[in-house]
């Protein structure tokens, strides 16, 4: 019974089977081409008894597996054939977006919308069929019908797209090249319904709403040719991106005619699910061109903030071609029977990508910006609107690492090489400190960037001089920080103190409040510097709540070495040299300069300028002092120094002229008289002369001399008062010039250049020098060309260098630190010589450990500062270098 | 030739304590600076002399004296008196 049973089963089950495989088998392409729903009727009437019998039997799953797999080879056989069938006369291998020709794109377009039809009226077709498998068999289980399409568009996916990798490229081609020409016609579209719109409110309301429209889409978006404002470079830029668009040859009335097919082709691929696995070329699409936007408009331009006009360009344009292609199953499609959270997916899908997008516009404008950063900086603080829009981007989005290190090489090429001045440098380094505040205010960035060149700039010997001139020099903006400076306003510096400076015991008092209140209240950094605002970066450095202790400019210059010292010696001696060889300088301004350095430093620091600026002061008072009791000194003055705190002032010893001797004894003794028991101590090499010099008759020109060129020059002055023509000028030796001066021959030699250089003595024969005399010489000549009338006489080049005054030679531009390390090194010469003569000869090597192990006190140089002083030594004669060892030269 | 100097011949100097020794016995400070208290040297901090003719910052010789009931000189214990009196 029960086998029979299972027989009659078995044969009607096969009844079934075959019933279903004749209705639901694949018809030819034409059939499903032109196939019509099925009837409710026909549904109710054949296919329902079936399909119930198909339950009964339990062949649900077979069916459907059956129904799959004839599916799966249907597309492979015959729909992917017919597929490819409409690119044959594509040479698809070739395919390239930039190259194909607008014909040919068309033509490919167009053939794309035929295929993706067919694609869909089969999908369409077998989406039916399987409905109804859903809705007869599967209904009331837990089968979902969006799992059997999903089923479906994976199948025509791999297997009609994807067979090969070679047809995954070329389909992926195809769908690039389509989207990539609609959304350019798109946005060509959009250009010119904004035009259109533009037009006809000027039309309405007149000019003034035109420019009310016009900032509204501001930053040109809108393209215009009447555009009549002056904004040039805007409108080029415009332009260019039009001109980039035209290229495509489409015209503006194809895509509104286009536009219907397109939201249907569009809702066509929604269905097929191809937009969504094909995300990557959209992507593609976006991305390239919003960077292409991005750099046809901010390229090179600085001083206009874009950001928030790419966003709404991106809002504009972007979004909404993308929401037509994604969101454009929800619009016709309220009476679809199948989806219902289609419309929530392709949304969730749509924000995504957005976001996605977004991102990456920050991502491009930041990118960008960065390659650009170091023009930026020069061109700062014009180019204030681009760095405002790069913090933004800051805050958004991690470009800290690739902006720090793209600005580190940038400035290595670019700055930090041998070819660029200091103060270029320190100009560049101050801006690049403005610019980074404000897109990090934290300084975090800027810590990292700057290292570089603090390490550079501490190499490099005229840093310091050129800071220290750029904190005295009005005009300065330094000097404005300077200026503007509240000491109530920032504690960071005094820290500094503490640790920099090397007279420690002076900031105990202040050290102690600092520490005592400060660490309760210690709050760390945050990393992505959004705690203050974004703006400018003068946060209120008195509020206890703004953690971040704002660096300024100055102490970040200051940073540059480690010691505060330095900087301040450096301005000593800078000071010491203006007060010493200006005549005229302007001493208040001194005392201001002083003022504000001891606001920003600290009195402590800076008393010895103090003290210097007081001994001008004094030294003026003293002198009219002396004028009005001795008569005789009514044409001297003299500065007179306290020395302990003035730097170091070495020169030559020399004999003065007599009658300037006679009136310095003179007033040492009025000074003697007044001051016991203190006493003056001359330091001859210092000071200034204003001289004239006559040569013959009337040719008088001016100098303004160190000493001891004065009372060299002096000792060529004839005695005669006769100013005879007839009186030959004295020829003076060099060996009786420099016993006149009481100084070496090098020296006196040395001195001589200047006055060589100047013309006004020659060389007339070794070592012996005469007042060059031209009204002598050219009457000479004149006597001989009447002699001769014949000899050619070159007079122009004398003339020519009558004027020329050479400045005195600079004593080698050594900073002061050098010079002190050269006089620590003096110290140890003599030990030095003492090693040679002992051992005969000896290593580097042997001599620093020597050094350092019998001179610990003093020595305390590397042992390449050792060998440049070596070096000096050896081109001094003192000692030479026989292979690797040096000994005493003989 | 002739060389005239014009306006004045600008010279430069330096004061110096007529005093034997580089510093103070007391602070060894430098004559020409100042003693520890000062901040600015010259008229301000002078040098004093004892019989002794030993020389002291005046300030620190002051502090010294006022801090010792023996009015001697720190450096040889001899009784201390100003020279200057007899200058």
């Amino acid at each position: 019974m029960v086998q029979q049973n299972n027989k009659e089963q078995q044969e009607s089950s096969l009844l079934i089977w075959e019933k279903i495989v004749s209705i639901f088998s694949i018809p030819s392409q034409n059939e499903i081409l032109n196939y019509k729903q099925q009837s409710q009727n026909n549904i109710e009437n054949n296919l329902k008894p079936l399909f119930n019998n198909v339950r009964l039997y339990k062949l649900e799953s077979l069916v459907l597996d059956w129904y799959f797999e004839s599916i799966k080879k249907y597309f492979k056989s015959t729909l992917s054939n017919e597929f490819w069938k409409f690119f044959n006369n594509v040479n698809l291998a070739e395919l390239d977006s930039s190259k194909t020709s607008g014909r040919e794109l068309k033509f490919i377009n167009h053939q794309f919308a035929l295929s993706i039809s067919l694609l869909h009226k089969v999908f369409s077709y077998f989406k039916f069929n399987l409905f109804l498998f859903y809705e007869l068999l599967f209904k009331n289980e837990s089968y979902n019908f969006n799992f059997l399409i999903k089923k479906l568009q994976d199948l025509l996916i791999t297997n009609i797209m994807h067979t090969t990798n070679q047809q995954t490229k070329y389909f992926n081609t195809i769908l690039f090249m389509f989207f990539e020409r609609d959304f350019i016609s798109f946005t060509k579209s959009f250009y010119h319904s904004k035009k259109q719109i533009l037009n006809k409110e000027e039309k309405n309301d007149g000019k003034d709403f035109k420019l009310k429209v016009q900032q509204e889409y501001s930053d040109g978006e809108i393209e215009e040719e009447e555009e009549k404002e002056e904004e040039e470079e805007e409108e080029e830029v415009s332009k260019s991106y039009i001109m980039m668009e035209m290229s495509f040859e489409d015209s503006i009335t194809d895509i509104n005619i286009k536009e219907d097919s397109f939201m249907d082709l569009c809702k066509k691929l929604q269905d097929l699910n191809f937009i969504v696995i094909s995300e990557e070329i959209f992507t593609q699409i976006l991305f390239k061109k919003v960077f292409e936007y991005i750099e046809t408009r901010c390229k090179g331009v600085f001083e206009k903030r874009f950001l928030k006009s790419i966003l709404e360009w991106a809002d504009q344009v972007i979004f909404k071609w993308l929401g037509m292609i994604l969101l454009s199953s929800t619009k016709n499609n309220n009476n679809n029977l199948f989806d219902e959270d289609e419309d929530e997916n392709s949304l969730k899908i749509f924000n995504q990508w957005k976001t996605r997008l977004e991102f990456s516009i920050y991502e491009n404008y930041s990118q960008q910006r960065i390659s650009e950063l170091f023009d930026m900086i020069v061109q700062y603080p014009d180019s204030l609107p681009s760095f405002e829009d790069l913090s933004i981007c800051f805050q958004k989005i991690p470009i800290e690492k690739t902006m720090i290190t793209n600005l580190k090489r940038v400035l290595h090429n670019r700055l930090l090489h041998p070819g660029a001045n200091t103060s270029d440098i320190i100009t560049q380094y101050i801006s690049t400190i403005h610019a980074m505040s404000i897109i990090d205010p934290s300084g975090m960035v800027m810590d990292k960037v700057g290292k570089p060149i603090r390490e550079y700039l501490s190499q490099r010997e005229d840093t310091i001089r050129c800071i220290i001139s750029s904190f005295t020099d009005e005009t300065n903006e330094i000097y404005q920080e300077l200026c503007d400076y509240d000491p109530q306003d920032d504690d960071y510096l005094n820290s500094f103190m503490q640790n920099g400076a090397s007279g420690g015991d002076l900031y105990v008092d202040e050290g102690d409040n600092f520490s005592n209140d400060d660490f309760k209240i210690w709050n760390p950094n945050k990393i992505d510097g959004s705690g203050s605002g974004s703006g400018s970066g003068n946060s209120n450095g008195g509020n206890n709540n703004n953690n971040i202790k704002k660096k300024d400019t100055i102490s970040h210059l200051v940073n540059i070495y480690d010691s505060i010292d330095l900087f301040i010696n450096e301005y000593r001696s800078m000071l010491s040299d203006r007060l010493l060889s200006v005549v005229d300088f302007d001493l208040d301004k001194e005392i201001k300069n002083v003022e504000l350095l001891k606001l920003r430093f600290g009195d402590t620091i800076l008393f010895n300028c103090e003290i210097m600026i007081k001994d001008m002061a004094d030294s003026k008072r003293l002198n009219t002092q002396i004028k009005n009791s001795n008569n005789e000194l009514k044409e001297f003055e003299t500065l007179i120094l306290s020395q302990l705190f003035w730097p170091t002032l070495k020169g030559d010893e020399f004999k003065y002229p007599k009658s300037i001797q006679e009136k310095m004894n003179l007033y040492s003794k009025e000074y003697e008289r007044i001051k016991t028991p203190r006493q003056l101590i001359w330091k001859q090499h210092l000071g200034l002369v204003d001289l004239d010099l006559e040569i013959g008759s009337g040719n008088i020109q001016s100098f303004q001399v160190s000493p001891i060129h004065a009372t060299l020059i002096m000792l060529f002055e004839t005695n005669n008062d006769n100013d005879d023509d007839e009186d030959d000028e004295k020829e003076l030796t060099l060996e009786y010039l420099s016993n006149q001066l009481g100084i070496s021959k090098e020296l006196a030699r040395k001195k001589l250049i200047f006055w060589l250089n100047n013309q006004i003595i020659r060389e007339t024969s070794h070592e012996t020098y005469q007042i060059i005399n031209k009204e002598k010489e050219e009457k000479k000549q004149k006597q001989q060309q009447i002699e001769n009338p014949d000899q050619d006489i070159d007079e122009s080049s004398s003339d020519d260098e009558d004027n020329m005054v050479v400045v005195e030679e600079e004593e080698e531009e050594k900073s002061t630190s050098a010079k002190e390390k050269e006089e620590q090194m003096r110290v140890v010469e003599s030990f030095i010589i003492g090693m040679l003569i002992n051992f005969k000869t000896l290593p580097l090597e042997r001599i620093h450990s020597m050094l350092t192990m019998f001179n610990s006190e003093v020595y305390t140089s590397s042992i390449q500062e050792l060998k440049a002083f070596l070096c000096n030594l050896t081109n001094e004669e003192k000692i030479e270098m026989v292979g690797n060892d040096y000994k005493i030269k003989k | 030739m002739k060389v005239t100097i014009k306006s004045l011949w600008n010279t430069v100097s330096a004061w110096h304590w007529d005093v034997n020794e580089e510093c103070c016995g007391i602070c060894r400070m430098a004559f020409d600076g100042c003693c520890v208290d000062c901040k600015i040297p010259g008229d301000d901090c002078p040098p004093v002399w004892g019989v002794c003719n030993h020389a002291f910052h005046m300030h620190c010789i002051l502090k010294w004296l006022n801090a010792n009931e023996l009015q001697q000189c720190p450096m040889c214990r001899s009784e201390w008196r100003f020279k200057s009196d007899e200058k």
